[in-house]
């Protein structure tokens, strides 16, 4: 029992690690994409007849309301350092920024960051069955979020539940394809999950 | 004189004897009588008392529906919130103190108050908050102390409950949830002297006599609220002298025992207020529902006033088919209530001059959802005994939203109605409807048929029906994981003949009985073509197809007949919803569900049905197949779509069964999916394709959902590349019919002679070409 509690609680750690370094590898690239996407649309009008690309559909991000002051702070400050085999290592470009507060992550809602970080308080109290309903609340909000899917995965795999913690972690890099720190995280998953097995 | 005195007094001691026999006998017999007088009020007052005791608690399961969440970003404007707040039995406040369940508007802001709820993950008190909100939607959410809140989660509505096998169904209501109009109009109108009285009222029965003598007709009863409330406990319309006499005894006996509070509230929650099919209504909290589509805090003098001429006699006052009748004793009402002074009397006059306001049929109101409640309740009979759902006070939280509930309903009856006005075989039409968020597999709306509130033939669950060319994905999805087809591979549209096991020959045919010769996979699939389907079907074997179709579906295998690849297999509207969930989800089947969680009395999770998701069909493939669904709808079969959806854009199927019995569309958005279904339950043909009858019903409800557009998301291992249409070679747009698909990242494709694409001939270092894919890559579509 021991065992598993200690297993699980560095599987959430990792997810809340990756998380992170993800929203912050993500705003960094984002801010440039962000930054480059006035150029782009320059280049878009001059391209006008190509533009084939579903420009209008992507999805607006939310106006991002003051990042919640809690989500930093509340890493335990001896945090393990990631594992290699989870680093996200295909990204030599994404850096994270040093800016002290991650922004939530571009197209990714801060109603559903906010129910991840609750899911994460809930399953840290033992209350399985609450942190999932939590998490379902997120989905509800942001079905295409490949990191809700993940923290779902390593909450199943805490209860054991290998082949569900497969499915998501699959559902996630189906979703991954854009954010490779999420790849990797539902990559760590997937692995974690068939060895249980 | 002695001796006459002895014999006096001789007889009168025999006398006394005979007198003092006489005593005990009747002393005896007076006890025994009393005896009997107490064993029998004793026995009565156990009745009383248990059945009193017994419906206080004798609960049955209290159904909600998915609690809102509000958002930053949530898009729905100020004016959809405030109808979503109504549909969600919340009230605008009047001024005073904010209480929960009310809300007030200050210019582009909402701010209200919402009910403490218990939630499977704990309790929630009521929470003050202002919602701002923006062209967009929802801008920000602040609490009282203007702190920002990430979301903000209503209570849930309540949708009904899962009533008994004898059919009484109720809305139970707390002493403090009965508004106080209702108690008093109650009062003034059945039993002026409730207040006094201790269960009878010889007063009052004397007093009704004399009015309806002179009235000369039934104005007032003469029994108490108490004697009926006896009376509705144990159904009993015999009216014997005997059933009297209990009744006046359980009364007083029911007084004697409870507070005039319990009694009344008792009353209000028990009392039978009409009949609706196999389910008998009951209590002023359903009774509301029932009539008027809304909760009874929300119910205004007028509307009050009905429910109170009703209870008088619900079929003989039933406002459907009495209007007439039901006015005229609800106006008494209103004029009793003015001599009463519970309503001022210009105020009961102008509620006298209002129509009575009922619920159209259309509009089942947040009262009663046969179709989806029969999901639910199979949902839970797996796990439940039907006494617990009955009677044990459970709590069942759904996934059930209000808003899609009611455009859906609103969608098959206005569509169905439309298509029965052009008479002939289209009268006896009838729809079905099933609303999902299929990443998750929650069952959204179920509509079982054009009346919403007819708790009959589910045909939403129920009707079994051919599904046509909706099996057409599961057959080019097959195709596509083989890896031998994409959406640019060519197809044989040419006449074929299938010889069957039994040695005859199927010949199937196209819809307009022509053929096209050699077309590309994505026109097939876009304009329905029956004879390149079944060659591409019978190329990857029809047991690819049933087997791809068990996966989606999570069912049994079909039998492999060669119709099948035509959609002579047969699935209700809830299992397609299932096979295109697992579509639209990009190849992850997620087992529907309507129920979420089942709480007990206290408010502890019983049960939790939590999301499950399988894998079921490559997501490469997936994704080639959702481009393929949403050119069906650009510009293939279903295209009339378009116009209704403000040029959003969805993915679909239409369907049509063989002899045009069954029209079908399923299809889905960004994060939501429909699929509807019309024909006739005689299954006669009725001459719609799956365009013309179900189609226009479908967007009817995305519309009303006001359901975002399908956008693919970038999937690993697929390139973007502009092809003819109808040929499927690489091509330009300024010298072919091109569109834009996704394909696998290693496919070779010939180029349209004349007409090649830049860079197409493995010119990378083409820069412009170089520069498409930087831009493409940065914008995500690659």
């Amino acid at each position: 029992m021991v065992e598993t509690d200690a297993g699980y609680r560095v599987s959430v750690a990792h997810g809340h690690v990756q998380t992170n370094r993800g929203a912050l590898a993500i705003s960094g690239a984002h801010g440039r994409a962000g930054a480059r996407l006035a150029a782009l649309l320059c280049c878009m009008v001059l391209f006008a007849g190509c533009a084939v690309f579903p420009v209008t559909g992507q999805p607006v991000p939310a106006p991002a309301p003051a990042p919640e002051t809690g989500a930093g702070p509340e890493l335990p400050p001896e945090l393990p350092p990631m594992p290699p085999e989870t680093a996200p290592a295909p990204q030599p470009e994404a850096r994270p920024v040093p800016t002290p507060m991650p922004e939530p992550a571009p197209g990714y809602h801060a109603a559903s960051e906010a129910l991840v970080e609750q899911a994460r308080r809930e399953a840290d109290l033992g209350n399985a069955a609450a942190a999932g309903a939590t998490l379902e609340r997120a989905l509800r909000i942001d079905g295409n979020n490949p990191w809700i899917w993940i923290e779902l995965g390593h909450l199943r795999l805490a209860a054991g539940q290998q082949a569900a913690a497969e499915s998501m972690a699959r559902k996630a890099l189906s979703l991954a394809a854009r954010d490779p720190a999420a790849r990797s995280a539902a990559a760590s998953l997937l692995q974690q999950a068939g060895s249980g097995r | 004189m002695s001796k006459q005195a002895a014999g006096r007094g001789r007889g009168t001691r025999q006398r006394n004897g005979r007198r003092r026999r006489i005593i005990r006998i009747v002393a005896a017999a007076g006890a025994v009588a009393l005896l009997a007088l107490v064993a029998w009020m004793a026995w009565l007052d156990a009745r009383i008392t248990a059945q009193f005791e017994g419906r206080r608690w004798d609960l049955p399961a209290q159904v909600f529906a998915e609690p809102v969440e509000l958002y930053a970003g949530l898009r729905i404007g100020i004016n959809d919130f405030v109808e979503l707040l109504g549909a969600q039995g919340y009230r605008q406040a009047d001024g005073g103190t904010p209480r929960p369940g009310f809300w007030w508007r200050q210019g582009a802001s909402i701010r209200l108050m919402t009910r403490p709820f218990r939630f499977a993950d704990g309790a929630q008190p009521a929470i003050v908050a202002q919602v701002d909100f923006t062209a967009g939607g929802v801008g920000r959410i602040r609490d009282a102390q203007g702190r920002e809140l990430p979301l903000l989660r209503m209570d849930p509505m309540r949708i009904g409950s899962i009533f008994p096998a004898h059919g009484e169904d109720r809305i139970v209501l707390a002493p403090d949830e009965v508004p106080e109009l209702l108690e008093q109009a109650l009062i003034a109108v059945e039993d002026r002297r409730f207040a006094r009285h201790r269960g009878l009222d010889p007063e009052g029965i004397g007093r009704a006599f004399l009015v309806n003598l002179r009235a000369g007709e039934v104005r007032q009863g003469g029994s108490t609220l108490t004697q009926q409330l006896v009376k509705s406990y144990f159904l009993d319309s015999r009216r014997t002298l005997g059933r009297k006499l209990t009744e006046a005894a359980m009364a007083v006996l029911l007084e004697l025992r409870y507070e005039k509070e319990e009694i009344l509230t008792a009353y209000i929650n028990e009392v039978f207020m009409g009949q609706d099919g196999p389910r008998a209504v009951h209590g002023f909290g359903l009774a509301s529902a029932f009539y008027f589509g809304k909760p009874l805090a929300e119910l205004d003098p007028t509307e009050m006033a009905t429910l109170v001429a009703i209870v008088r006699g619900p079929s003989w006052y039933n406002p459907w088919r009495h209007p007439q009748r039901v006015r005229e004793r609800r106006d008494l009402v209103l004029q009793i209530l003015a001599e009463q002074g519970v309503l001022e009397p210009a105020e009961a006059e102008s509620a006298a001059a209002r129509e009575l306001g009922l619920r159209g049929a259309a509009v089942s109101g947040p009262g009663y959802l046969p179709a989806f409640l029969g999901l639910v309740r199979r949902q839970l009979r797996r796990d439940y005994r039907d006494e617990d759902l009955d009677s044990a006070g459970l709590t069942v939280l759904t996934t059930l939203d209000p808003l899609a509930q009611r455009k859906a309903q609103e969608a098959v009856t206005g569509g169905v109605e439309r298509l029965r006005k052009r008479g002939g075989a289209l009268e006896q039409v009838e729809g079905a409807a099933v609303v999902t968020r299929p990443a998750t597999g929650e069952v959204l709306a179920i509509v079982g048929g054009a009346h919403g509130t007819f708790d009959g033939f589910n045909r939403a669950l129920d009707a079994r029906r051919p599904i046509g060319s909706l099996v057409k994905p599961a057959v080019y999805l097959a195709a596509l994981e083989t890896e031998r087809f994409t959406l640019a591979s060519e197809l044989d549209d040419w006449p074929i003949s299938v010889t069957l096991h039994d040695g005859s020959a199927w010949q199937p045919t196209n819809f307009d009985e022509t053929f096209n010769g050699r077309v590309s996979v994505m026109r097939a699939l876009a304009e329905s073509l029956n004879l390149a389907t079944v060659q591409l079907g019978l190329e990857i074997g029809i047991e690819a197809v049933t087997a791809k179709l068990a996966r989606l579906s999570g069912g049994a295998r079909p039998p492999p007949f060669p119709s099948l690849l035509l959609g002579s297999v047969e699935y209700p509207p809830v299992e397609v919803a299932q096979i295109y969930g697992a579509i639209a989800a990009g190849g992850f089947r997620a087992p529907l569900r309507s129920v979420r969680a089942v709480l007990d009395p206290e408010g502890a999770p019983l049960s939790r049905y939590p999301l499950e998701i399988e894998p079921v069909a490559d997501p490469t493939a997936a994704a080639q197949l959702q481009r393929g669904l949403q050119l069906v709808y650009e510009r293939g079969t279903a295209s009339g779509a378009r116009a209704r959806l403000g040029g959003r854009r969805f993915a679909g199927k239409t369907g049509t069964s063989g002899d045009f019995r069954d029209s079908w569309f399923a299809g889905f958005g960004g994060d939501t999916l429909a699929v509807a279904w019309v024909g006739r339950d005689d299954n006669a043909p009725t001459g719609l394709t799956g365009a013309s009858g179900a189609l226009p019903i479908w967007s009817d409800i995305m519309a009303g959902l006001g359901a975002g557009e399908f956008i693919p998301g970038s999937v690993e291992g697929l390139v973007e590349l502009e092809l003819e249409y109808t040929s499927g070679l690489r091509a330009r747009g300024e010298c072919a019919d091109t569109v834009f698909v996704p394909v696998p990242a290693d496919t070779q494709l010939a180029v349209k002679p004349g007409c090649a694409p830049a860079g197409a001939a493995g010119d990378d270092d083409n820069p412009i070409e170089r520069g498409l894919r930087w831009l493409r890559r940065t914008l995500g579509t690659e």
